[in-house]
């Protein structure tokens, strides 16, 4: 059956855009899962791995894991796949699947360290050149980690899929299975105690500590448009 | 301090900041914010937060070396695809598991009645199925009493057998029964 669709092209769509264009919808292919075709099954994984994956890397720290964790997503999503509702989204059912797992996940390990917005280890990856410093880029990863870290998990979540995950609002509200305007509200004190805590701990900085400089400000006009 | 006019606009500055505010709501905010220097530096404070989540998501996001990396050789499918199968053979296999308990418990019903029946019917075909000629046993049978009267087993005229009369008031339960014998000339000898 035809259901290919290149990745890059499926990677930058958002949940709800198939499949209009030209490929099979999604529906289509839950319907032909629900017949037993496994190559149906395939199609939707290979759509949604890439971002699946993305999302359950702001989760927990490393890849190998993230890579489990959207595996044993998928199979929930076959097992499951019967009491799935044909009339709504299928992306932000599987997503809301995938997130909680995630959660849990956390959840159970107790981490302190929210998980790794930057993937991958440093030392696999060499400084670049051709930036600056990266030092400071990398010291700016790490402080936004520690003020997610500092925010309740409730706002946290939303504020990653939002603003890390550019998920749409009403995205988030399906998978994380609330109304729009708690959402929006959420993302609202989430933004709030973001700021208020980033200033906080630029603010501490020890005297012979540089705070850093937030991304943009360099062209300061851009705050007065 | 935030005036209470101020308040009201302190959710949607947040959201505003984040291009999430539209239609009049978004009108409301920028007005409010052409006048209130307050409101203004707070937003300003909104945005700054947003260039910083900006720059962490554009740095090294995940979402891009994720995309990267995840060639066709880092699929997660051919390793899902087998744990799949792995899903289907064992739903088939329940499939056929499930019907194997009630199976099991209609066989011994089955198995129930069919000896039940047997033992039920065995006396009595013996009593009424016996042959003439055949041979009589040797020892007293009683049956079921049918509408209270007396009735002979191994009843073949002419053949000595035993039989007990039930419809006599000495047999009453815990009575011992009258047992009589039938001679071959036909005449009952009680014993």
């Amino acid at each position: 059956m035809g259901y290919t669709r290149s990745m890059s092209e499926t990677e930058t769509q958002s949940l709800d855009s198939y499949p209009l264009g030209g490929g099979v919808s999604d529906a289509r292919l839950v319907e032909a899962v629900r017949r037993g075709d496994h190559e149906a099954f395939g199609e939707l994984v290979k759509r949604y791995e890439a971002r699946l994956m993305s999302v359950l890397l702001r989760f927990v720290r490393d890849r190998e894991l993230a890579r489990d964790l959207s595996q044993e997503t998928f199979l929930r999503v076959y097992e499951r796949i019967e009491q799935f509702d044909p009339s709504r989204r299928f992306g932000p059912w599987l997503f809301r699947i995938g997130v909680n797992l995630g959660l849990d996940y956390m959840r159970k390990r107790k981490r302190r360290l929210w998980p790794l917005l930057f993937s991958e280890s440093r030392s696999e990856k060499p400084p670049d050149p051709a930036s600056a410093d990266p030092r400071q880029h990398l010291d700016l990863e790490q402080e936004v980690r520690h003020v997610l870290e500092a925010i309740p998990e409730h706002y946290r979540t939303v504020l990653v899929l939002r603003d890390l995950e550019n998920f749409s609002t009403s995205e988030i509200a399906a998978i994380l299975n609330r109304k729009e305007a708690t959402i929006r509200w959420r993302l609202a004190e989430a933004r709030t105690k973001f700021q208020q805590i980033w200033l906080r701990r630029q603010a501490e900085k020890k005297p012979g500590e540089v705070a850093l400089p937030i991304p943009g400000t360099e062209e300061s006009d851009d705050v007065d448009e | 301090m935030w005036m209470n006019k101020c308040r009201k606009f302190r959710f949607n500055l947040a959201l505003l900041a984040g291009n999430d505010l539209e239609g009049v709501a978004r009108v409301e905010v920028e007005r409010h914010l052409a006048v209130c220097p307050e409101c203004r530096s707070h937003w300003l404070a909104l945005k700054a937060g947003q260039r910083v989540l900006e720059g962490a998501r554009t740095g090294e996001a995940t979402t891009a070396l994720a995309a990267v990396s995840l060639g066709a050789s880092s699929s997660v499918w051919p390793e899902l695809s087998r744990q799949i199968r792995v899903i289907d053979d064992r739903r088939s296999d329940s499939r056929w598991r499930g019907w194997l308990p009630a199976g099991a418990l209609a066989a011994a019903c089955l198995a129930i009645v069919v000896i039940t029946s047997d033992l039920m019917d065995e006396p009595q075909a013996t009593a009424r199925t016996a042959p003439p000629g055949s041979a009589v046993p040797s020892w007293p049978v009683v049956l079921p009493s049918t509408g209270g009267s007396p009735f002979v087993s191994g009843s073949a005229a002419g053949v000595p057998h035993e039989r007990i009369d039930t419809s006599d008031p000495e047999s009453r339960p815990g009575r011992r029964p009258i047992r009589q014998r039938v001679l071959e000339d036909g005449s009952l000898r009680s014993f």
